[in-house]
């Protein structure tokens, strides 16, 4: 790659990213079954992950990218909504907390692992994966890091499938199978009672169901609190990516 | 971090290798302050502290980059500290917002939005660590300092909104309120109604 290429692609997964965040949850909170949504989503970045692998030029790479940032977008804030929907208010930290460090236990072992399917190439080199193996085939005539996005993105191919069956949707789903009757119950009323306002959309004079809220998304916009937020989130997100380097 | 290690004087596997002492220190503070914060109830000061220790440890690694080689056991603490300050903030701030939007859609919606302005920063991060101005990276340790200091004014900033808030909607008793305003109407207004409590 030369010149600004490392920075397009970059941004090819960036812009998607912070574009469907938003629509991506008010489509998740119209599924009754998350657990079917979230699945889709982990199927689709995995299968794109692997053609990742087999990408031969730049258009490929930002094709590839942007449908990443796509896919990948719907997921930290799906998780961080489902945890809200499960545990109630004085619970959820912790789970956020655990959730995060799952994720940054991950990215360490990612690390290994990355450099120990590159060796598959028979060289292993320190620098940054791409573009700078190109010219070694290794393994099947494939080289090391392409190996790197082949494999770990069957697995995630295969996470995405379990997460149909592991993911729990909600309390109601779950009665019969790891929940009785009486323990859903309280789950439900747990949330509306600590969490606040109907669970359903209403049903509007005409008898139709109203349609997603436009008037919800202008309360969003309108409040104070979600712009305060994300300025205590980017004083997270700045200072972090500095001591990432 | 890991280029902070190797700036000072360490190869590249070895700083590898002393970055996780940091990490781990970050997680069991994430882990610990949030376990607290759900027993208390109360999540600013977790996060404030935790905006605090990043002020300190980015101002010590402002002010001691330069010369980092004859400064490697002060700017190695300050890298601790920084984690130490810098995780616990993500799962408070997440809770603390999800915890005072009232209504799943409001809240499927309200904590997208949030994440995703709070990302737009994450990118304003990817371009201040500049290749040329190493090891003092004054734009990008600058500019992490000061996003801190900002997000500790917005930290207080909400807690004494929220607190002002539940003082005037206790003003009045429920039935008070309910006299006031019908079932539909206090239900449309959400967490903005004199009947939700925010979360401090």
């Amino acid at each position: 790659m030369t010149g600004t290429d490392y920075n397009v692609a970059l941004m090819m997964f960036f812009i998607p990213y912070v574009l469907f965040e938003v629509p991506s949850n008010i489509l998740l909170a119209k599924f009754n079954r998350p657990s079917w949504y979230m699945g889709i989503l982990v199927l689709c970045w995995g299968s794109i992950m692997r053609l990742m692998g087999v990408v031969q030029n730049f258009g490929g790479l930002c094709a590839t990218r942007f449908f990443l940032g796509l896919f990948e977008a719907g997921f930290f804030p799906g998780a961080i909504y489902l945890v809200g929907q499960w545990y109630p208010p004085d619970r959820t930290q912790f789970r956020m907390a655990l959730f995060y460090c799952a994720s940054a236990a991950s990215g360490a072992f990612s690390g290994l692992l990355a450099a120990a399917i590159a060796k598959m190439n028979g060289t292993y080199s320190e620098r940054p994966i791409p573009f700078t193996m190109l010219t070694s085939p290794g393994i099947g005539n494939y080289e090391g890091w392409r190996w790197i996005f082949i494999i770990e993105g069957l697995a995630t191919v295969l996470m995405g499938i379990a997460v149909f069956w592991l993911l729990p949707d909600s309390p109601d789903h779950a009665v019969g199978r790891w929940l009785t009757e009486d323990e859903a119950r309280f789950l439900r009323l747990n949330n509306v009672l600590t969490r606040g306002v109907k669970k359903k959309r209403g049903v509007n004079a005409d008898g139709k169901k109203e349609g997603i809220k436009w008037g919800i998304m202008g309360q969003v916009a309108k409040d104070w609190q979600i712009y305060l937020q994300a300025m205590v989130f980017a004083s997270n997100a700045v200072p972090n990516y500095g001591l990432k380097l | 971090m890991p280029q902070i290690l190797k700036n000072m004087g360490f190869t590249s596997t070895k700083a590898q290798l002393m970055t996780a002492p940091p990490y781990a220190c970050g997680a069991i503070s994430a882990l610990l302050s949030s376990l607290l914060a759900d027993k208390i109830t109360w999540r600013m000061p977790f996060i404030a502290s935790g905006q605090l220790l990043l002020i300190i440890a980015f101002a010590i690694l402002f002010a001691t980059a330069e010369n980092i080689q004859s400064n490697v056991a002060l700017c190695y603490f300050a890298v601790h500290v920084a984690c130490i300050g810098v995780y616990p903030i993500l799962p408070g701030c997440n809770a603390w917002t999800i915890n005072n939007l009232a209504g799943p859609e409001k809240r499927a919606i309200g904590i997208a939005t949030m994440i995703c302005i709070g990302n737009l920063g994450g990118i304003v991060g990817s371009f201040i660590y500049q290749e040329k101005e190493s090891p003092r990276y004054p734009t990008g340790f600058g500019t992490s300092l000061s996003f801190a200091a900002a997000g500790l004014v917005c930290a207080f900033t909400l807690e004494w909104l929220f607190w002002r808030i539940n003082k005037k909607n206790g003003e009045k008793t429920e039935e008070e309120w309910r006299a006031i305003y019908s079932e539909a109407q206090l239900e449309k207004m959400g967490d903005r109604s004199p009947l939700f409590k925010y979360h401090l």
